[in-house]
């Protein structure tokens, strides 16, 4: 009770503020990210889950074998089998190639069909969003099947020998995918009537698929068996695994809430590692004067351990408030983007964020604290006796091994861990070793400036240690607010780029030589734009410079350890750069060359000036590697591990490719395309795409509120750090305010001091934020790196303008007040 | 009640070995009130820690009551400090973030007394601030500060009082009042008062006087 009192009235004084204030924030920072990262990943698994319209998938080329569904049903999962085949489907004498899709009662598991009861209707209001399959006998058609066949809704469509009804239009399935080939308009039936169709024989080219759900450790201990058990022919398919580009960038987004996280955990950590030294330093008069009544160094460990274990409790407490709050608050500005009804958090994330606030008090608060018991009670009488406190160097070494503990057991990744700690080790070492040169080149030449001037000189040149370490607090937290800007900046951008509104969503495939132009000129027609036409040819590398290419060597390299489509082109395509070697160009006077992706050719292990031979449908040829590129996969263009120059291919009967960008409304180009091109093959990725969108607006939102929550953990630093000269500032300014000097030349003087502590850091911490970024970029956002100008100029400005602004605030009041007060303020 | 045995402080210095104090001799008896007094640099507040048990001396023996401190480790010293000993400081030491009744009430409630602040409204009311119960020492002048001061020292009730300079930094008038009230609650509750101080008319009123100068006992 004794420490819970003492705590209260420490409370009171207003010496446990900033304490409090930095536990309850570095609680409510992991909190609220923990939370929001457990509820916007189960929204997203929600989401992800539709992909593939469960949330495990058992895919196979034969019907599913019956342990299967047995199992499933031992787990208590829901089933719903769905099987996938290409059917001439007829209306009277038209027919289409149709790709049939028939359903069991259940789908989709995960996600929802959407359905029109008229094809190309505008009025989206009119569309139905539904979790069923289509009832026995009736039949859900892609709208484009039905001018191509002359129907209308209503009207009996042919499948094999059986005759369904169209009942509705499909105009959204879930688990379309990104690589779904609408060579065939989309018929979706009941899987009740695929035996009445008997389209299906022994030999017909099927894909059968069982469809689960339910919740996660049954999938989880279902995907294990499944693994276990099945054939080599089998696949079991997770919604992470099925849509790469979307989990990159889901990825990416949790990257960020992780960084985000790390970074404000790291700045409340900070402003608590101060906060605690100046709560120690306060309270070294009244441990001496406890043992001088008596008290043993035990009880006062113990009074002191009490009252810690109830701070860590109390502001535990506020923090999961704090960071529930502000995860309500970010729930609600993403509600629109979420599934609704999303299941309630788990007590995880809260148990997370309590536990770090106390490891955050071991490793920052305890060690400053620690010593106070070991005070001589003399000091009651000699305040000059030295008090031995555990030596910085003890003390950075239990904060840095306990931050990097947390940060590893929080961030899971050993690189962003082991960033922060290089990356703060740097930026202290460099700081410190740019303040001090500062510092003696500036006292040097502010002899002949004016008072103010050279009391502020005087000031920081006598306080050099400390005035180090608060420039090193200040540049920390400026250059970790850079650093989470530019990475959100980075991010959208990145994410903007790859995906701009016009990005090709439709790629056409499987197009002969003859029929480029005809299809150019439809393109033309129908106000399409081409993302450029690149021909195809299939072909394998078969030798490196005269040493064949085993099977075992090219399965080694992702890629090419099959048949690849190589092509040709003059100009370099865009989305690529050459890295090594040079681009042909109009120079085709060797046209025996080719360029090869990096990636690929750092895993066969090639160099330039290398000859290989190609295989080209059973004729053989070589060339020689002249160049080396970097290619942009996600652009959403057609890309190649293989170009040649003009001439090599030409003879091999190549088929083209190309990228469009089709709206909804002129879909019925692919029905133009296809009547007059019935070989074409179109891939459309418009569905995957504008979920992706869905997802960068949902996660961009939540990077918003993140950065929000971190840029109150840097003010607090920044408080924290002027707060730890305080007491001294405030002696110096009373006496000088004593001996005649003005307000104005003393508040001068402290601006002059805080303001060149501010442009310092802020110099510093533009440098260290730079390097940051980049480092980020490259090992954690697997992005490009961007040079970021206005962290330069924002950096020393920002830096200038906060702490000088800050510092200036906090010592107005006290230094205005008589100077008499101020000395008994101060003891 | 208090006594020392040869008692010699030293300590190390660039310079070589210092000698605070050298060979000190002397007992106090229930009841006494004892002034140490000598110029500054002389070793009183050295000695005042010493017989505190705040520090230990380099060689010799002292006794408080039955205990010879200086064969003690700190945690016992810091116990017999609890049974023992009071203090007064010239600088007050009161804590800033205390209001005046929580300073006196803090000593007690460490010691576990669940009538702490019963009996610090009882002696704050004795020193004469009843009307100061919930001021901080900031809005106490510094005469109110030590008076609070005193409080705290007699709350514990101590059998030997130790004052460093109680009144050096009090005005005259304020540090006789100061004075007054040690000796009277000294009286009324039978403590051995120990103070250091430069002030002639409070050695004066001291039953014995120890002078010290370099460290040696002049005069007793």
């Amino acid at each position: 009770m004794i420490a819970l009192r003492l705590l209260w009235r420490d409370w009171k004084s207003g010496r446990l503020g900033l304490i409090a204030a930095s536990l309850v924030l570095a609680v409510g920072v992991v909190a609220a990210v923990a939370l929001v990262a457990d509820r916007v990943q189960s929204g997203l698994s929600r989401e992800v889950s539709s992909f593939l319209a469960a949330d495990l998938r058992l895919r196979d080329g034969r019907e599913i074998d019956q342990k299967y569904f047995e199992e499933a049903e031992k787990q208590g999962l829901a089933t719903a089998q769905v099987a996938q085949f290409s059917s001439m489907v007829f209306f009277g004498d038209n027919n289409h190639l149709a790709s049939v899709k028939a359903v069991e009662e259940g789908y989709p598991l995960r996600g929802k069909l959407t359905l029109a009861a008229e094809a190309f209707t505008t009025d989206t209001s009119t569309w139905e969003e539904v979790t069923r399959a289509p009832k026995p006998g009736e039949v859900w058609v892609e709208e484009r099947l039905l001018p191509m066949l002359g129907m209308e809704v209503g009207n009996l469509l042919e499948v094999g020998e059986t005759a369904l009804r169209i009942t509705k239009v499909l105009i959204h399935e879930p688990d379309r995918g990104s690589g779904f080939s609408v060579i065939g308009a989309r018929v979706m039936m009941n899987h009740q009537d695929l035996d009445a169709t008997g389209v299906i024989l022994p030999g017909s080219r099927v894909r059968y698929s069982l469809l689960l759900a339910g919740d996660s450790n049954s999938i989880n201990s279902y995907r294990i068996w499944a693994d276990n058990v099945k054939d080599e022919q089998l696949r079991v398919q997770t919604p992470e695994g099925s849509e790469q580009r979307l989990n990159e960038t889901l990825d990416r987004g949790r990257s960020f809430l992780l960084l985000a996280g790390t970074v404000g955990l790291l700045l409340a950590a900070v402003a608590l590692a101060l906060s605690s030294n100046r709560y120690a330093e306060r309270h070294k008069d009244q441990v001496a004067l406890m043992k001088s009544w008596g008290l043993s160094s035990g009880r006062i460990r113990s009074l002191l351990l009490q009252q810690l274990c109830a701070l860590g409790v109390i502001s535990s407490l506020v923090g999961m408030a704090l960071g529930w709050g502000v995860h309500l608050l970010l729930m609600f500005a993403i509600s629109e983007l979420l599934p609704q009804g999303l299941p309630a958090p788990g007590l995880a994330p809260l148990i997370t964020a309590m536990v770090t606030g106390f490891l955050c008090l071991v490793g920052f608060a305890l060690p400053a604290l620690w010593h106070l018991p070991s005070i001589a009670p003399l000091r009651v009488l000699r305040r000059d006796i030295p008090v031995s406190a555990l030596g910085v160097g003890a003390r950075v070494l239990i904060g840095v091994v306990l931050l990097l503990v947390i940060l590893l057991w929080y961030s899971r990744s050993l690189v962003i861990a082991v960033l922060f700690m290089v990356g703060a080790a740097s930026v202290a070492l460099v700081l410190g070793g740019l303040i001090y040169l500062v510092l003696l080149l500036v006292r040097k030449i502010a002899g002949p400036a004016g008072s103010i001037w050279r009391l502020a000189i005087g000031n920081l040149w006598r306080r050099r240690w400390s005035t180090s370490l608060q420039s090193i607090a200040f540049s920390f937290t400026i250059m970790l607010l850079f650093v989470m800007i530019a990475m959100r900046t980075s991010l959208l951008e990145d994410w903007k780029t790859q995906l701009p509104e016009d990005a090709p969503n439709h790629f056409l495939v499987n197009m002969m030589s003859w029929e480029v132009d005809p299809i150019k000129s439809l393109l033309v027609e129908s106000e399409l734009e081409d993302a450029g036409w690149y021909p195809m040819v299939r072909g394998r590398l078969v030798s490196q410079n005269g040493e064949l290419l085993t099977r075992e060597r090219m399965r080694e390299v992702d890629g090419l350890d099959r048949e690849v489509n190589l092509t040709w082109a003059t100009e370099l395509p865009e989305a690529n750069d050459i890295v090594a070697g040079e681009w042909w160009g109009e120079n085709t006077a060797n046209s025996m060359q080719f360029s090869l992706e990096e990636e690929v050719a750092g895993e066969l292990g090639v160099e330039l000036g290398d000859r290989f031979r190609f295989n080209v449908g059973g004729r053989e040829f070589d060339a020689e590697l002249t160049s080396l590129r970097a290619v942009d996969w996600d652009s959403m263009r057609p890309n190649f591990y293989i170009i040649f120059p003009q001439g090599v291919l030409e003879e091999y009967s190549p088929n083209w490719i190309t990228s469009t960008y089709l709206e909804r409304k002129n879909k019925l180009f692919i029905n133009s395309l296809l009547e007059a091109h019935p070989t074409v093959l179109v891939v459309a990725l418009d569905e995957i795409i504008g979920r992706i969108r869905i997802v960068i607006d949902r996660v961009s939102l939540g990077l918003e509120m993140m950065l929000l929550m971190i840029l109150a953990c840097g003010v607090l630093v920044l408080f924290a750090a002027i707060a730890s000269s305080f007491d001294e500032r405030i002696q110096e300014s009373a006496i000088l305010r004593t001996l005649g000097s003005s307000r104005k030349t003393i508040l001068g003087a402290l601006g002059v001091e805080f303001l060149f502590m501010g442009f310092i850091a802020g110099f510093v911490s533009a440098l260290g934020a730079q390097v940051a970024v980049f480092a980020l970029q490259v090992q954690v956002f697997n992005m490009n790196l961007v040079f970021y100008p206005w962290i330069w100029i924002a950096g020393p400005l920002s830096g200038a303008v906060l702490v000088a602004g800050l510092g200036v605030l906090r010592s107005f009041p006290l230094v205005v007040q008589p100077p008499l007060q101020s000395l008994r303020q101060i003891g | 009640m208090i006594k020392t045995e040869q008692v010699c402080k030293a300590v190390q210095t660039v310079d070589g070995e210092l000698h605070l104090l050298s060979n000190i001799s002397f007992s106090v008896a229930s009841g006494e009130s004892l002034a140490i007094v000598g110029p500054s640099g002389a070793g009183k507040s050295t000695l005042l820690g010493l017989l505190a048990g705040l520090d230990v001396p380099t060689s010799g023996n002292i006794w408080l009551g039955d205990y010879c401190i200086t064969d003690l480790d700190e945690e016992k010293r810091a116990k017999v400090r609890s049974e023992l000993v009071g203090f007064v400081f010239q600088t007050f030491q009161l804590l800033p973030g205390l209001t005046a009744e929580e300073n006196v009430a803090l000593p007690l409630e460490l010691r576990g007394d669940e009538d702490a602040m019963r009996k610090a409204h009882m002696y704050l009311d004795r020193v004469g601030l009843a009307e100061r119960y919930h001021h901080y020492p900031l809005q106490l002048s510094g005469g109110e500060q030590q008076r609070v001061a005193v409080a705290r020292a007699f709350a514990c009730k101590p059998k030997i009082l130790f004052a460093d300079e109680p009144t050096g930094n009090l005005d005259s008038l304020t540090g006789e009042k100061i004075s007054d009230l040690l000796f009277q609650l000294n009286e009324e509750e039978g403590t051995i008062l120990i103070l250091v101080t430069h002030e002639q008319r409070l050695a004066d009123r001291c039953g014995r006087k120890l002078m010290l100068d370099a460290g040696l006992l002049v005069t007793q």
